[in-house]
């Protein structure tokens, strides 16, 4: 009885010193939005600022499935990873939450720094109409169009740069397709702006989508699927390609190395382009990528910001689009535009991605967006799908966002 | 000991009893102690784990909650409820056109004065409809225009607080009735044809079963590539190389496939599981009962009218209790085939069924106060169901 009651003791004892070490523990965790890949090809950078700080990392991959609701319960629970790399739109819901660090006001020199530097269209994503800053720039991610070189060649045609190359296509008898962002809000955001229009006023004090741009956008949006071929579902890029379904399709830069390896017999009969431009003579896409941010809960944070501010510099992410080529096979595009030309994946995607992303604009950080996606894509699903008058889609996109403003503006 | 503590109430005889009573509970209670204490194991996590989320869960649907700014967190009544359940009828006037006074016609996307009508049909070949004002600007500030109908020769709108929940709703009942059927029928006819014992049937028994035990999530990307709205989606490949379509159907993106789409998986999924319990119960049905059945003549459908379906009635109302109960919990099939950047449910809602959109609600809006609400009414939906069906089973228990 006595060894039993000294061996639970023992084990207790040892259980809680391994607590007290790992409480104690310095290094910084890090959960990377994404798979095991991406985490191993972090970690190697991530390696290299431990080389000079002395202070240990760990990444781990957090599935895109989980990681929101994991955030939410590390941030709700007071534990966690010191760093989340995850969805752009992330940093601010979680920071309007308490959950995160607000940068600028602890960094002001380095947040403004970063500012500068960093993609625009992805920063002003990223920052809160009251100007806070919960988030650094990891990565973009933006849509571009992927095209069959031979059929459009064949019909006498460039690749669509303009709406009405479009139309132009679609009477010689080629089709196109949405692949990423079909039928919903995040394909029609590059449209929108094509035509000049925009979801809201520029202080975020009322919804703007109810225009003549707004109109326009939404006519030449139904038009794609009702006169130019796009099919209701959508398209996968390699497959579309090889299979002959669609001969231009609109997705992320991240399909331009897989073509190939799914389908070796269509190598050099694609190409990759900017969007077509609308009437204002803008070529907008949507603008994604992933952001990196700190849990307020962390007692590492000075340390956690270096890390960030290394992961930033044009070592780190030269360092990042190489290891994600070689590794996972994957583009790593960079938030700065000076590194740009640093994208691998060969010289036509990269001039059209860097054309692109001049021209991309990222979700609204205006008050309530988040919370209007699911009506804004009933109302445009209503105009594709069941022949909703614009004029009443227009309004209805106004009564939902402004409605929203009012729930959920400050 | 004071003397105010051995005074007597005049209630002294119901106090004495209670006390009786609760004296009784504890000594059966130490009596049993052992008993008890084998059960701890398992009543211990069953609280934590069970018992007390669900009392949790209950309060946190009177908060508009977030469980992360928790010091936000407003108290507000069953006002979730209500948001959630709140539906109003409103009559929808007609559009008239303000300088001419004519009727007003919605005609595809356009509206058009009366007078024009004719023309545009001519043009375009289909009739146009009545144009009616906005329902939206019918229904009180706070609602939102759910369905349209006609009765009686007037045009009404039906509005909600929260359309989706509804949508969810209906696409849940939906869903939940034709799975019910269809499991009990084709489990059911499966286990008939199967019932006999030999080799053959073994095996049938184990590929019908199969399903049943295959992983959900497997099971249902397999089934998003089979409906594939591309040509070489493996239904539109063979309906392509048939000759039965000219185009591919767009099965994953068009409305109207997709609680079909849903339907037919489940269907398919638990067929397997209810030709077992349906076969258990085939066979404790004595076959004497069928030998004198035969010797009078009755033939083979009513042998299965009087005797196997009557006698089989435990296995169905069992059978209808659980797959109502795992209809209404439907998640995974609409998350892996319809959530995505286009939304949770699937083109136009269609496929938005409760659970996802408490996920939605809970998990992506992080209203945990509102997710728990609508948990609590699916909770209540569920548990009326099934005292429906047992109070059914218990009138038919003279079989």
């Amino acid at each position: 009885m006595k060894h039993k009651l000294l061996f639970v003791v023992v084990l207790l004892l040892s259980l809680s010193i391994g607590f007290t070490a790992n409480a104690q523990s310095s290094g910084i965790t890090v959960w990377l939005t994404g798979d095991d890949t991406g985490a191993a090809i972090l970690q190697e950078v991530a390696n290299m600022w431990t080389e000079t700080s002395g202070t240990p990392v760990t990444v781990t991959a957090v599935g895109w499935g989980d990681a929101y609701a994991q955030s939410l319960a590390a941030v709700a629970g007071g534990s966690g990873a010191d760093i989340i790399i995850g969805g752009m739109s992330w940093g601010i819901s979680l920071g309007s939450l308490g959950g995160m660090v607000e940068l600028s006001e602890l960094y002001p020199d380095q947040i403004a720094e970063v500012a500068e530097i960093s993609n625009p269209a992805f920063y002003s994503a990223i920052l809160t109409t009251e100007g806070e800053v919960f988030y650094v720039p990891f990565n973009l991610d933006t849509m571009v169009m992927y095209y069959n070189t031979a059929t459009f060649e064949a019909a006498g045609l460039e690749a669509p740069a303009t709406w009405d190359d479009v139309a132009a296509a679609s009477e010689a008898g080629l089709t196109g397709g949405w692949s990423w962002g079909n039928a919903s809000w995040l394909g029609f955001q590059g449209v929108l702006k094509q035509a000049g229009g925009d979801w809201y006023n520029a202080d975020c004090s009322a919804a703007a989508i109810n225009s003549e741009e707004g109109l326009a956008a939404l006519e030449f949006y139904a038009a794609l699927y009702d006169d130019y071929g796009f099919p209701a579902e959508q398209v996968p890029v390699a497959d579309g390609l090889a299979a002959g379904t669609a001969d231009y399709i609109f997705s992320g830069e991240w399909e331009a190395t897989g073509i190939n390896a799914a389908h070796p017999e269509i190598e050099g009969m694609w190409s990759v382009a900017p969007l077509p431009a609308g009437p204002s003579g803008s070529y907008n896409a949507f603008i994604g990528g992933k952001g990196m941010g700190i849990f307020s809960y962390s007692p590492n944070v000075d340390a956690a910001f270096d890390l960030m501010m290394f992961l930033s510099t044009t070592e780190a992410q030269q360092a990042l689009i190489d290891l994600s080529l070689a590794n996972a096979n994957s583009i790593h595009v960079p938030p700065q535009p000076d590194n740009y030309q640093f994208i691998l994946g060969g010289d036509e995607v990269r001039a059209a991605l860097t054309a692109q992303l001049a021209d991309a604009s990222g979700p609204s950080n205006c008050a309530g967006w988040e919370e209007s996606n699911a009506d804004v894509d009933l109302i445009l699903q209503s105009v594709l799908f069941e022949e909703m008058d614009f004029e009443d889609a227009l309004f209805e996109l106004e009564d939902v966002l402004n409605a929203a403003l009012v729930e959920f503006g400050s | 000991m004071s003397v105010d503590s051995l005074s007597v109430s005049p209630s002294s005889p119901r106090t004495a009893q209670r006390n009786i009573n609760k004296s009784t509970i504890w000594m059966r209670i130490w009596r049993s102690r052992v008993s008890y204490l084998m059960v701890l194991p398992f009543l211990v996590p069953f609280i934590i784990f069970v018992v007390l989320p669900l009392i949790q869960s209950a309060v946190v649907s009177t908060y508009d909650y977030s469980a992360v700014a928790t010091d936000e967190s407003e108290f507000v009544g069953l006002q979730n409820y209500i948001t959630l359940l709140s539906l109003e009828i409103r009559e929808q006037p007609a559009l008239f056109d303000e300088t001419t006074g004519e009727r007003i016609y919605q005609c595809g996307r356009s509206k058009i004065p009366f007078s024009e009508v004719a023309a545009w049909e001519a043009e375009e070949g289909r009739a146009c409809d009545l144009g009616f004002v906005r329902p939206r600007d019918v229904l009180t500030e706070g609602y939102t225009d759910w369905k349209t109908f006609s009765l009686f020769g007037n045009q009404y709108v039906l509005g909600a607080q929260d359309t989706r929940f509804w949508t969810s709703l209906i696409n849940t009942l939906t869903f939940v009735l034709w799975t019910v059927i269809g499991r009990i029928v084709f489990g059911l006819m499966v286990a008939m044809i199967l019932r006999r014992q030999s080799p053959t049937n073994y095996v049938l028994r184990l590929i019908f079963f199969l399903p049943s035990v295959t992983a959900s999530i497997a099971v249902t990307v397999v089934w998003g590539w089979l409906f594939r709205g591309q040509p070489y989606g493996l239904i539109n490949y063979v309906l392509l190389q048939t000759g039965a379509v000219t185009e591919p159907i767009s099965f994953l993106n068009d409305a109207n496939w997709t609680m079909p789409i849903l339907v037919i998986m489940s269907i398919w999924g638990g067929i397997g599981y209810n030709m077992i319990l349906f076969l258990a119960g085939l066979q404790n049905i004595p076959a004497e009962l069928y030998e004198v059945a035969a010797i009078d003549g009755a033939t083979p459908w009513a042998m299965f009218r009087r005797i196997t379906f009557p006698l089989l009635r435990p296995t169905t109302l069992y059978v209808t209790i659980t797959s109502i109960i795992g209809g209404f919990q439907i998640f995974e099939a609409v998350y892996i085939l319809f959530a995505s950047s286009e939304g949770m449910g699937g083109v136009l809602d269609s496929g938005l069924t409760v659970v996802p959109y408490l996920y939605d609600a809970g998990f992506r809006l992080f209203s945990m106060g509102y997710a728990s609400a609508i948990a609590w009414i699916l909770f209540a939906i569920i548990f009326v169901l099934t005292l429906i069906n047992l109070r059914v089973g218990r009138v038919n228990e003279a079989y």
